[in-house]
């Protein structure tokens, strides 16, 4: 097979943009997926399981009542509904004597995070730049599957649907350098999966083709991921719910409640070809003539 | 076909007729657009006083047929500074009281020089009527003796008594000073005896001794000089020979063997034997010239575009009215070609970059700075802005209060580098105040977050990415070729559309993919 040949088959930046972001999602559906208090409504409506929303704060004049919600809480995830990248996001996974800890070991205390809170209102973070909502979010319990091969923060597993039709699935698994965030470019690992059976295949870390987890060690190859028939099927019938024809799926895996769906977007990242060793534009072109 | 297709198709031939309209029926010619070589040329002179009167005289050059002078510059310092006009010879007078320390004139202007070859008949006679003017021409001087029996011997063994043919006496008299006389480094002044007596000279003692034989013969010819026009820095002057034929007066230049021909890269300052520089005694004097090639617009070729229908320069004076200069307009009508360059750095290279057009915004501010002390500027206000912000973080400010305040610190580099660049006669430093202060604090702020999401390297690729981009950008927008070619042809706006539609619906992968997915790409392994 010619090097050409096999260029046809990966997806650049420029074929995804103008032949399936644009090509197979309105504009106006974006904000679906854009906005994540608007995906957690329709998955609601739908009854499909997604990480349930505890408080959110439209104003300043609402954030007031921040502090106090804040009490209440253990692990749980501050985030900006219209958030870019994953950025604005901080996770925590308890509350002592009156600090909160991030799953990274970092002490916050309530006006720091309510500070944070301000900027995301303020639209920093926001996709567009424009005034943001923030929300928290409940934190899973991580399943046990996932002890051995992550390093605090935590997992999820990435799946490209293109037309109803899951394409390409990948486990992304944060490291100590990517600060408890499963974002590749963030240093996190991505590990292909092979999507019939749920094995693992390849991992990537932003340096190269690895074997073990950096961290902890385990090895990150055979590994079968639990329930996989389930996130498939679940996969399956979230997408029916969105009309938007190309998207990536966040699943995360709960110990006692199952798959969650984290949240959905519109513009998946090209990285999942490394870690599966396989171009996407060949499998979508698959899809679209079966 | 497809629907864009036909647009592109539509656009590019739409395009086309108008560029040919203006070619084959208003006449449009190359040389409306197409830039000629030039220098500027600067002559620092420095001198040291001692708390006395100083008076410096400088030759200046002029313009003539094979070449012009523009864009005359001049910075005297303490000095006071006119102009004497002489019938042959122009000069620069500087006087100044009580002059103490080391003081500075800046003298530059623009040059355009032609090679000029002379035709000339077969035969001249040697006995020419001669205008009045020229006799002067024929006479002695203390370092052209022609009437010495030294000047008339060589004439007699050269055998020029014997010829008619006005042509070949000066052939002769250059065949020999050119390959007889050997050439020297000679710094100081070598008149034409001395010459024929050493056998060797450098260009003025050739010269004079070329012209000494020829005023023997009673053949009006006189010594010019001026400079060779190359890259650098220099002090050297140089001297050659103009010989009086058919009411022409005839170059040859003995030391670097041009006969009746003057190349281009010579500029003629003065004529007749002159003293370069007149300088008050007991001061320290230096000076020493900067020459730097560049491409100049055709004075012509400006009002040549007015003249012809369909072009912007016909709407200028609207622009005028609009207070809307020249060299603006040019600048605004180069963005598109900027954006165009920056689109393929992105789209089909894979360069990140700061902000979509952030380049060209940067790289059309860079027009006052020149590039250099531009991406200086640029660099240390970024990187000293990130450090600022990095500060400002700790207090956990609200977003556009902290902007307000980077904004400020924006400002304040800007005026601060205009001190400095005026203080140190850095002309490109001082208009750093120009650059875009908005976008700038968004820069800094956009730096620092990529600097928090990603980390140093890849904030330190993404920033020189952008330089890199900045730098075609200004490449592209100050090209005086491209610029002159949109000016004349607008319609190529029209390309340019047509381009961003195809790059548009480009769907390639981008060079930087090819190393991202070397993996799947280049490696040969068979999936199962």
């Amino acid at each position: 097979m010619k090097f050409w040949e096999r260029a046809q088959k990966v997806l650049g930046i420029n074929q995804r943009n103008i032949n399936y972001v644009y090509a197979e999602n309105r504009r106006t559906d974006f904000e679906l997926v854009n906005n994540k208090l608007k995906t957690k409504e329709i998955l609601k409506a739908a009854g499909m399981p997604h990480l349930r929303l505890l408080f959110q704060y439209q104003s300043y004049f609402e954030l007031t009542k921040l502090r106090q919600d804040l009490l209440t809480l253990k692990s749980f995830a501050i985030k900006p509904a219209r958030g870019l990248g994953g950025g604005g996001i901080l996770v925590f996974d308890d509350q002592r004597e009156g600090f909160f800890i991030t799953t990274s070991g970092k002490k916050m205390s309530a006006e720091e995070i309510e500070s944070h809170a301000q900027n995301i209102l303020f639209g920093v973070f926001s996709i567009d730049n424009t005034t943001d909502i923030v929300f928290i979010e409940e934190k899973i319990k991580l399943h046990p599957f996932f002890n051995d091969i992550t390093y605090r923060g935590v997992p999820d597993i990435r799946i490209i649907v293109y037309r109803k039709i899951a394409v390409q699935a990948m486990l992304r698994l944060p490291t100590q350098q990517s600060d408890g965030k499963a974002n590749l470019h963030q240093g996190g690992i991505g590990v292909g999966v092979d999507l019939t059976s749920g094995r693992t295949l390849f991992a990537k870390s932003k340096k190269g083709y690895i074997e073990r987890h950096p961290d902890t060690g385990a090895a990150l190859a055979g590994l079968w991921i639990p329930q996989w028939s389930e996130i498939l099927a679940l996969t399956r019938q979230v997408a029916e719910h969105f009309p938007l024809g190309y998207l990536g799926f966040d699943w995360v895996l709960d110990g006692h409640e199952g798959p969650k769906i984290l949240e959905l977007n519109a513009r998946p990242g090209l990285e999942i070809q490394n870690a599966n060793q396989q171009g996407l534009a060949e499998l979508l072109q698959e899809t679209r003539h079966s | 076909m497809r629907k864009t297709s036909w647009i592109i198709l539509g656009l590019v031939l739409l395009c086309i007729f108008i560029m040919s309209y203006k070619i084959f029926v208003l006449k449009y010619h190359p040389s409306v657009v197409i830039p000629v070589r030039g220098y500027r040329v600067e002559l620092m002179l420095k001198v040291t006083g001692h708390g006395a009167a100083i008076q410096l005289k400088s030759l200046l050059p002029q313009n003539n047929l094979r070449q012009t002078i523009t864009d005359e510059k001049i910075e005297s310092g303490i000095f006071t500074h006119s102009i004497e006009q002489e019938p042959e010879n122009r000069f620069g007078i500087w006087r100044a009281d009580d002059v103490f320390g080391e003081q500075r004139i800046l003298y530059s202007f623009l040059t355009r020089t032609l090679r000029v070859d002379y035709k000339l008949p077969h035969y001249l006679g040697r006995d020419q009527t001669m205008e009045k003017e020229n006799r002067k021409y024929l006479l002695a001087t203390p370092l052209i003796q022609k009437d010495s029996s030294l000047i008339r011997l060589a004439a007699e063994r050269l055998g020029l008594d014997t010829l008619n043919n006005l042509i070949e006496i000066v052939k002769r008299v250059y065949e020999f000073t050119a390959f007889q006389i050997k050439p020297a480094d000679f710094k100081t002044e070598t008149d034409a005896v001395v010459t024929l007596q050493l056998g060797e000279a450098s260009c003025n003692g050739k010269s004079r001794l070329a012209v000494a034989l020829l005023r023997q013969q009673n053949i009006p010819a006189r010594v010019v000089g001026g400079i060779i026009l190359k890259n650098g820095r220099k002090k050297t002057l140089h001297q050659w020979v103009e010989v009086l034929m058919g009411n022409t007066w005839v170059p040859f230049c003995p030391l670097n063997h041009h006969l009746f021909t003057l190349p281009a890269n010579y500029l003629l300052i003065y004529q007749d034997d002159e003293v370069f520089f007149k300088r008050s005694a007991n001061i320290n004097f230096d000076y020493y010239f900067y020459i730097k090639a560049r491409l100049l617009q055709r004075e012509e070729s400006m009002g040549e575009l007015s003249g012809l229908g369909w072009n912007i320069l016909n709407f200028y004076s609207k622009f005028k009215k609009a207070n809307i200069s020249l060299e603006l307009l040019k600048i605004i009508l180069m963005i598109p070609v900027g954006a165009f360059v920056t689109i393929i750095f992105r789209n089909y290279i894979g360069l990140q970059t700061f902000g979509t057009f952030l380049p060209v915004l940067i790289a059309t501010a860079f027009r006052d700075t020149g590039l250099f002390w531009g991406l200086i500027t640029f660099s240390t206000i970024i990187f000293a802005g990130a450090l600022l912000r990095y500060f400002l973080e700790k207090l956990k400010l609200l977003h556009t209060p902290k902007l307000s305040i980077i904004l400020i610190f924006v400002i304040l580099m800007l005026l601060f580098f205009t001190v400095v660049g005026s203080e140190y006669s850095q002309k490109g430093l001082t208009h750093s105040a120009l650059f875009p202060l908005a976008i700038l604090a968004i820069t800094i702020e956009r730096f620092s977050l990529i600097m928090e999401e990603k980390g140093w390297n890849e904030t330190i690729t993404i920033f020189i990415n952008s330089l890199i981009v900045v730098t075609f950008c200004y490449l592209a927008i100050l090209s005086l070729f491209l610029q002159t070619i949109v000016m004349a042809f607008p319609e190529l706006m029209l390309l340019i559309i047509a381009a961003n539609i195809y790059m548009g619906r480009w769907t390639g992968i981008r060079l930087f993919e090819f190393y991202r997915f070397r993996h799947l790409i280049f490696e040969k392994r068979d999936h199962a």
